[in-house]
C-alpha cells in the first residue's frame, strides 16, 4: 500500500517539478540583474565614512551673494557641514530644521565656537535658492546672532560638488527630478579634517557639543568640556555619542574617595579625654 | 603591648547589664550590641541558606526530577546564592566581629559614627527581609549574579531582590565608612599604624574595598531595575545597550567582594595563629601590606569572570596576568603564618584547628582558581561544577570556616562563657570530612563535564552527586553539633576569665564581657600587638 502510494506520487510530481524548475531557472538571470542593480544603487547612495581624511580646501563654491568663495577662506574654526539640495521635497528640510533646533539648544555659540556651512549638491540650483533657504533657516532660529557669515548656504558646479561629496564619502544619485541621498551632519576641524559624522535626523544638543569639542582637536577650553569628553565616546557604527557609564562611575568613585580622604586628613585624629 | 587599665574592684558593669529591655537593643548605639544583633540576624539567614543548599543536594541525589521542579530548583539556587553571598559571607566577619572588636582592639570606646552603625544594621535587616519577601512572591530565578538580558526579561520576581541587594549594599558602605574613619581617628594613644593588630589591617583594607566597589554594583542593580520597569536601554542591545557592560560593572564589584569576604577571614587567621602558637607573628608588615595589596590588585581582576563572554585578547591576557599576580600576596600571608607556626609551642585548640583548616581548604580553592585564571584551561572548566567546588573551597572553606574560628576564638570574650573544647574539636573534624566529601566530587564532576546550575544530570555523574549529597549531610550534622555546643556553652558553660587563650591584643586586656566603654581607663600602647611570651592562664 505504502509503496503504491509513493509510486503514484512519483508519477504525478516530476512534470510539475520540472516545469517549476524551468520557470525558476528562467527567472534567475532576472533576479541576479535586479540584485546587482540594487547593490550598485545602494552603494552609490550610502555614506562611506572617511574619518580623519581632509576635505580639499581649495574648492570654490558660490555664496548667497553670488560671489565665489574658496573653502579655506571660510573654514577657520570647527565647522558643521551639511550636504542637501534646497528644492528637496523629502528629508533635507527636516535635516536642516533639526540642525537649527540643536543649534538653539546647544550651549556653544555659533560664530564663536563653530561655523555652519550648507552646500547644495544639485548643480542646477543657484544663488537665489541658497539665499532663500539661508534666510528661512536663520529666521527660524531663536538665536538671532547667527549671520550669513556664521551659517553659509552655498551652491557649486559639478566638479566642485563631486570633489566635496567624494571627500566626505557622501554617495547620492539622481532619481527623476530629485535625488536619493543620505542625511548626515559632518564635523570638520579648522584644517578641514573630518572628525565626526552624526545621523542627521536624530541627534541631541549634547551630541553636537561633543562633536564640536572633538572637532576642535583636543584644544578644549575648560574643565567641564574635558569632563564631557571623558564621559562620552563616539560610536562609529551608530554615528552618535554614547555615555560611558563605567567612566562616570570611575569619576564618581574617585571624587568620593578624594572627599572622604580629605575629611580624614583635615579632621585628623581624636585624642581621647583623660 | 600596653600599659593597661587594671579592672577596678568591684568588677565593672558589662555591656549586657548596662541596660535592659528590647528597646535597649533595638535603639542601641553600642558597637558590641550591634555586633550581637548582626550575629543573631546573620545566623538566621545562614541557616536559611543552608536549608536551601540541603534541598538542592537532596534533589541532586539521583538523576531526574525527585521532588523539586527545574524552575523551583532555579529559584532555590538563586536564594541560596543571594542569602549566602549578600546576607552571610560578605557581612559575617566585618559586621559581627569587626563591629564588636575593632574599637576594642584599637583602644577606642566606640566606632566613629555609632548611629550610622545602627542604621547600617537596619539597612541589613530591611534588605534581608525584602529578600525573604521575594521568596513569598515566587523568588528570583536568575542566580545571584542577576545577569542581563535574562534578569530583565524573566517573569520571575527579580525587582524585589534587586532592591534588597541595593539596600544591603548601603549597609556595607556605611559599615566601611565607619571602620575607615574609626581606624584613622579613634586609635588609642601610642597605637601607631604598625602597632595595629593584623585583624584591623584586614578590616581596614576590606572597608576601603567596600566603600569603593559597593556603589558600583548598587548603581548597576538600580540600572537593571530601571531597565525592567522603564526600559531605559542601558543593557538591552535592541535599545542601544550592551549586556556585556552589565557583566563588567557587576564584576567590578563582585570580584573585590570575594576579597571583602576573605580578607577579614585572613585577618582572623593572623590573630588566631600567634595566640595559639604563643609566638610573635612572622612578617607583620608583609602580612599588613599584603592585605592592602590584595584589596588593590583584587579590584583589577574582574575580567577573569568574563574570559568566554566576549572580550579582546589583549584584555584577557592582562586580566589573566593580574589574576596570577593577586595570588602573590595571598601566598605571602600563607607562608608567614606557616613560618609563625615553625618551632612554636602550639596549642591545638578549636580556633587554631579551624585556622589550619582554612589554610588547607583555601589553598585548594586558591590553586584551583589558577586553573580558571589561565586562559586556555578556563575555557574547559568554565560554567562547570568545577567552579562550584572552587568557590566553595574559597568562600565556605575560607570565610565560612574562619567565621567558625572567630566565633570559637572570641566566644568567651563576647559572652563571658566557655564552650566544651572536646565537642568543638569533634565537630571540626566531622566538618572537615563532610566539607571535602561535599565539594571534591563536584570538582571532579566538573572536570568530567558536569555543568553548574543544572537541576538534572546525565546518569554517568550519579556517583559524584551521591557522594556530594552524603557529604552535605555530614557537613550539616557537623554545623549543628558545633552550634549546639556553642549554645550549650552560652547557657550552661563555665564562666570565662579575661584572657582564656593567652592573647596579647587589647580585647584580652579588658573585662569579660567588656564594659560599655570597653576600658575602665583609656589604654596607652607601648609596643606591638603580638609580644610574647606572656603568662598563660591555667585551664
Amino acid at each position: 500500500m505504502h509503496t503504491e502510494k509513493c509510486h503514484k506520487g512519483h508519477g504525478a510530481w516530476p512534470p510539475l517539478a520540472m516545469a517549476g524548475l524551468i520557470v525558476l531557472a528562467s527567472c534567475l538571470p532576472l533576479l541576479a540583474h535586479e540584485e546587482n542593480e540594487t547593490n550598485v544603487d545602494n552603494e552609490r547612495v550610502q555614506l562611506t565614512e572617511k574619518l580623519g581624511a581632509t576635505v580639499p580646501l581649495d574648492l570654490t563654491f558660490i555664496d548667497e551673494q553670488g560671489k565665489p568663495a574658496i573653502l579655506k577662506d571660510r573654514i577657520n574654526k570647527p565647522t558643521v557641514l551639511t550636504l542637501v539640495y534646497y528644492r528637496c521635497p523629502g528629508i533635507c528640510s527636516p535635516l536642516l530644521h533639526e540642525l537649527a533646533l540643536v543649534v538653539d539648544k546647544c550651549d556653544l555659540t555659533p560664530g564663536v565656537d563653530y561655523d555652519l556651512i550648507t552646500i547644495s549638491f544639485d548643480v542646477r540650483e543657484g544663488t537665489d535658492l541658497a539665499r532663500n533657504a539661508g534666510n528661512a533657516m536663520r529666521e527660524s532660529l531663536k538665536n538671532k546672532t547667527v549671520t550669513p557669515e556664521t551659517w553659509r548656504f552655498m551652491t557649486g558646479d559639478a566638479e566642485n560638488i563631486r570633489k566635496i561629496t567624494d571627500a566626505v564619502g557622501f554617495g547620492f544619485k539622481p532619481d527623476k527630478e530629485d535625488f536619493v541621498h543620505p542625511t548626515v551632519v559632518i564635523f570638520l576641524s579648522k584644517d578641514g579634517k573630518i572628525t565626526r559624522y552624526l545621523n542627521g535626523l536624530e541627534f541631541l544638543p549634547a551630541d553636537m557639543k561633543m562633536a564640536v569639542i572633538d572637532a576642535s582637536q583636543g584644544r578644549v577650553r575648560n574643565f567641564m568640556h574635558k569632563l564631557q569628553r571623558f564621559c562620552f565616546r563616539y560610536d562609529r557604527d551608530r554615528r552618535s555619542y554614547e555615555l560611558q557609564i563605567n567612566r562616570v562611575i570611575l569619576l564618581g568613585t574617585l571624587a568620593f574617595v578624594a572627599v572622604f580622604g580629605a575629611f580624614l586628613v583635615v579632621r585628623g585624629r581624636i585624642r581621647p579625654k583623660k | 603591648m600596653t600599659s593597661l587599665a587594671t579592672p577596678s574592684q568591684p568588677e565593672p558593669v558589662n555591656f549586657y547589664q548596662a541596660r535592659r529591655g528590647i528597646l535597649s537593643w533595638l535603639l542601641t548605639t553600642d558597637h558590641k550590641r550591634i555586633g550581637i544583633l548582626y550575629l543573631i540576624s546573620i545566623l538566621i539567614f545562614f541557616f536559611f541558606a543552608v536549608s536551601m543548599a540541603f534541598m538542592m543536594r537532596l534533589e541532586l541525589f539521583s538523576p531526574g526530577e525527585q521532588f523539586i521542579s527545574a524552575e523551583t530548583y532555579n529559584r532555590i539556587l538563586t536564594l541560596h546564592g543571594v542569602a549566602m553571598i549578600f546576607l552571610f559571607i560578605i557581612p559575617v566577619i566585618p559586621s559581627i566581629f569587626g563591629n564588636f572588636f575593632l574599637p576594642i582592639m584599637i583602644g577606642a570606646s566606640d566606632v566613629a559614627f555609632p548611629r550610622l552603625n545602627l542604621l547600617s544594621w537596619y539597612f541589613y535587616v530591611t534588605g534581608a527581609l525584602l529578600a525573604l519577601i521575594s521568596v513569598g512572591l515566587g523568588g528570583p530565578d536568575t542566580g545571584w549574579t542577576f545577569y542581563v538580558p535574562y534578569s530583565v526579561d524573566t517573569q520571575a520576581n527579580v525587582t524585589v531582590p534587586l532592591v534588597a541587594a541595593v539596600i544591603l549594599g548601603w549597609s556595607s558602605i556605611l559599615t566601611g565608612i565607619n571602620f575607615v574613619t574609626t581606624v584613622h581617628r579613634l586609635r588609642a594613644p601610642g597605637m601607631t599604624w604598625f602597632r595595629l593588630p593584623l585583624f584591623i589591617w584586614a578590616l581596614y583594607a576590606t572597608a576601603w574595598t567596600l566603600i569603593i566597589a559597593t556603589p558600583v554594583v548598587g548603581m548597576t542593580l538600580v540600572l537593571v531595575v530601571l531597565e525592567r520597569l522603564l526600559g531605559v536601554g542601558i543593557f538591552d542591545p535592541s535599545r542601544g545597550g550592551d549586556p556585556i557592560l552589565f557583566q563588567h560593572l557587576f564584576w567590578i564589584y563582585s570580584h573585590p567582594a570575594v576579597y571583602i569576604m576573605v580578607l577579614p577571614a585572613m585577618g582572623v587567621v593572623s590573630e588566631v595563629i600567634p595566640t595559639f602558637a604563643r609566638k610573635t607573628i612572622f612578617g607583620y608588615k608583609f602580612i599588613a601590606f599584603s592585605s592592602i595589596s590584595i584589596a588593590g590588585l583584587g579590584s583589577l581582576v574582574w575580567g577573569h569572570h568574563m574570559f568566554v563572554s566576549g572580550m579582546g585578547d589583549f584584555a584577557r591576557v592582562v586580566f589573566s596576568f593580574l589574576t596570577f599576580l593577586v595570588a602573590v600576596p595571598s601566598g605571602v600571608k600563607v607562608f608567614n603564618w606557616l613560618a609563625t607556626l615553625y618551632k612554636a609551642s602550639i596549642k591545638l585548640d578549636p580556633p587554631l584547628v579551624f585556622a589550619l583548616m582554612f589554610i588547607f581548604l583555601f589553598s585548594i580553592g586558591g590553586l584551583s582558581g589558577l586553573i580558571q585564571g589561565s586562559l586556555a584551561t578556563d575555557v574547559h572548566v568554565h560554567d562547570t561544577s568545577f567552579i562550584v567546588a572552587h568557590f566553595h573551597y574559597t568562600m565556605f572553606g575560607g570565610a565560612g570556616v574562619m567565621f567558625f574560628a572567630a566565633l570559637h576564638y572570641w566566644f568567651p570574650k563576647m559572652f563571658g562563657r566557655l564552650y566544651r573544647k572536646d565537642i568543638a574539636l569533634v565537630a571540626a573534624a566531622i566538618f572537615f570530612i563532610g566539607f571535602n566529601t561535599l565539594y571534591l566530587p563536584l570538582g571532579a564532576a566538573g572536570l568530567a563535564g558536569m555543568p553548574r546550575r543544572y537541576a538534572d544530570y546525565l546518569p554517568e555523574y550519579t556517583i559524584y552527586h551521591r557522594i556530594s549529597t552524603i557529604g552535605s549531610w555530614i557537613t550539616i550534622s557537623a554545623i549543628l553539633l558545633m552550634f549546639g555546643n556553642l549554645l550549650h556553652g552560652l547557657l550552661r558553660g563555665k564562666k570565662a576569665g579575661e584572657n582564656p587563650w593567652g592573647g596579647t591584643t587589647l580585647e584580652w586586656m579588658t573585662t569579660t564581657p567588656p564594659p560599655v566603654e570597653n576600658f575602665e581607663k583609656t589604654p596607652v600602647i607601648t609596643g606591638g600587638p603580638y609580644q610574647y611570651p606572656i603568662e598563660v592562664p591555667d585551664e
